[in-house]
């Protein structure tokens, strides 16, 4: 997908990718489109919650889950958990 | 209705806050505003939570707290997109925004033309980019003002004659004023203010009125049950399934690509504080969340029915739901405080909207094509002199031409600025596509998608229909496509008749800078 990372040297393209991000994770973020774009799977009443139907407390509920997924996203490719895979190569 | 003192007082001491505010706010992270970088951009400098509140303000508008709740109030569940919509557009935004940012810094980019002029070397291509911001932004102001006027008008005020729109015009001269000497910085600073009251209103909102109306479970219950649910598909018309999902996904391409957002992007300290950006900025989407669903309350407050809200609806439409349910549901006080919320939400984006339209004209256009050797103090005068014509010819447009007009406007800027997707999106990632096609593709998509919208009276759906199956769909990303299969296939044919590719200035590494 990310083509301008592209090295036709392979030993090169490690080195690399090491030293700036791992875009690997990247492919998480679909996840929450995948579940965004599925209206089958929430265009319902039931079960409700609080007094809110489905349709409207899963998107609501979706929307937090989101942050969490970049968040996630964020940390393996570029934050913290991602640095100390850095400092031991 | 009568004009209501308290809340106007409170109104306008919150407004005089934050004029005092957008002044203050051209010594703040001090540096000479002679520079593009600085009166436009604000130096790049701004951390992780400045650019969380600025992209907060800026792509959270006030006419997106009236227009939305309006939009539920009237249509049900359709009108709810605007939460996938926002689903999307952050996963998209975190893999897309900080290669922007990287390659805009090490070349000093100050709008997104910029990049095009360099990727492609294509004065054409990026003029065509320019026009197509400066086109979708101009109504985009223009609604802001009506934002304003709506909040005015429920304070009270009679806004129908010549005189009833002295406040608007004062309004607008302060935001001019303080705009042109404090630059983005102004808006960054009230965004801060604006976010709070904002946070404060809705909060309060959605624990006060649902006490009073008996439970969210009755509010729910007032909503006419083929509303509640998007109308599922039949063997013939897949109905509001797939209106829903193409509003939500083209809302979604189309919202980086305008010009306001781009400057607050370009605007933050690095790429990495875009990346956390993405990780936290859901959160004014579950505020939004709450805000659409006013428009249910207020439909179970009944607030059409009350004689004292006639005439608001008879001037404003349903825009006037959300207005007439706060003065029905909370004191005086309060009511002053929830409307210069919206009413200071309106000047954040209008602001913003307003320097990145000013960018794109002294950038793109005048040093472009009218005179090549400005020094920055010359670029910066003329940007700030660009980005007061832009207000007032948003302030002409809502005095002296319908609402409507306005609001057709800013459905079409949606429709147009999407076509510049295939080459700022597709450009961050790759050359191959020729510059001489990505511009018959613009033309394509811009007329295709043009076309679409002035067929269905500006409504933002068409409905495709092939071999009698009916897909109902947001015509901008119907327009989208037209656009990327004619600049597809006109690159083929370039390429096989060996046309020569332009120049790229940029490097392949420079999109990497962390």
């Amino acid at each position: 997908m990310d083509i301008t990372t592209e090295n036709k040297n392979p030993a090169q393209a490690s080195v690399k990718a090491e030293k700036t991000s791992d875009k690997r994770w990247y492919w998480l973020l679909l996840v929450p489109w995948f579940f965004a774009l599925w209206v089958p799977s929430y265009n319902q009443i039931e079960p409700q919650v609080f007094g809110f139907p489905f349709f409207y407390w899963y998107q609501l509920v979706l929307v937090v889950g989101t942050g969490f997924v970049i968040g996630l996203v964020y940390h393996l490719s570029h934050g913290r958990f991602h640095g100390y895979q850095g400092d031991r190569s | 209705m009568k004009l209501d003192l308290i809340a106007t007082t409170v109104f306008v001491l919150l407004f005089l806050l934050v004029t005092i505010l957008g002044f203050y706010a051209s010594r703040w992270k001090a540096a000479s505003l002679d520079s593009l970088d600085e009166w436009g951009l604000a130096g790049r400098r701004f951390g992780t939570w400045i650019t969380w509140f600025l992209l907060g303000g800026d792509l959270y508008t006030a006419y997106t707290f009236i227009a939305v709740p309006a939009l539920l109030y009237g249509a049900g569940s359709f009108g709810f997109f605007g939460i996938p919509y926002t689903i999307l557009i952050y996963p998209l935004a975190f893999m897309v925004l900080p290669r922007l940012w990287a390659v805009s810094h090490k070349h000093g980019f100050v709008t997104p033309a910029d990049f095009i002029r360099a990727r492609y070397n294509s004065p054409m291509l990026a003029l065509a980019i320019a026009v197509t911001g400066i086109l979708a932004t101009m109504p985009y102001v223009a609604l802001q003002l009506v934002g304003i006027e709506v909040v005015i008008g429920g304070l009270g005020v009679n806004t129908s004659g010549w005189m009833g729109e002295i406040p608007l015009i004062a309004a607008f001269v302060i935001l001019a004023a303080y705009t042109y000497t404090s630059g983005l910085r102004a808006p960054a600073m009230i965004a801060i203010v604006k976010d709070l009251l904002i946070y404060a209103t809705i909060i309060t909102a959605c624990i006060v009125i649902p006490m009073h109306l008996g439970g969210f479970g009755k509010i729910f219950a007032s909503v006419p049950a083929d509303k509640l649910l998007l109308k599922a598909p039949s063997d013939t018309n897949l109905n509001q399934y797939s209106a829903y999902v193409t509003l939500a996904v083209g809302s979604a391409l189309a919202l980086f690509l305008y010009p306001h957002s781009m400057t607050a992007t370009l605007s933050s300290s690095g790429a990495n504080t875009l990346r956390k950006n993405m990780v936290i900025l859901p959160a004014y989407s579950v505020l939004l969340g709450l805000i659409a669903l006013l428009g249910y309350m207020a439909l179970a407050a009944g607030v059409k029915n009350l004689p004292e809200f006639a005439q608001g609806f008879a001037q404003y439409g349903n825009n006037f739901a959300i207005p007439a349910l706060i003065i029905h549901s909370f004191p005086s006080w309060f009511v002053g405080v929830a409307f210069a919320a919206i009413g200071i939400g309106a000047l954040v984006p209008a602001a913003i909207m307003s320097i990145a339209a000013a960018n794109l004209y002294t950038r793109n256009i005048h040093r472009e094509f009218i005179n090549p050797t400005l020094s920055p103090k010359q670029e910066t005068s003329i940007a700030k002199i660009a980005s007061l014509l832009v207000k007032f010819g948003a302030l002409l447009f809502v005095l002296f031409i319908p609402t409507q007009y306005a609001i057709n406007l800013q459905l079409l800027g949606g429709v147009w600025i999407i076509q510049v997707l295939p080459t700022v999106f597709i450009g961050l990632y790759t050359r191959w596509l020729d510059h001489r096609a990505l511009l018959l593709g613009w033309v394509s998509g811009m007329a295709a998608g043009s076309w679409m919208a002035y067929s269905v009276q500006f409504k933002p759906i068409y409905t495709l229909t092939v071999s009698g199956f009916s897909i109902p769909g947001y015509s901008a990303l119907y327009a989208l496509v037209v656009n990327l299969v004619v600049a597809i296939m006109a690159t083929l044919i370039l390429r096989l008749i060996n046309v020569s590719k332009s120049d790229d200035l940029t490097q392949v590494s420079d999109y990497e800078a962390a």
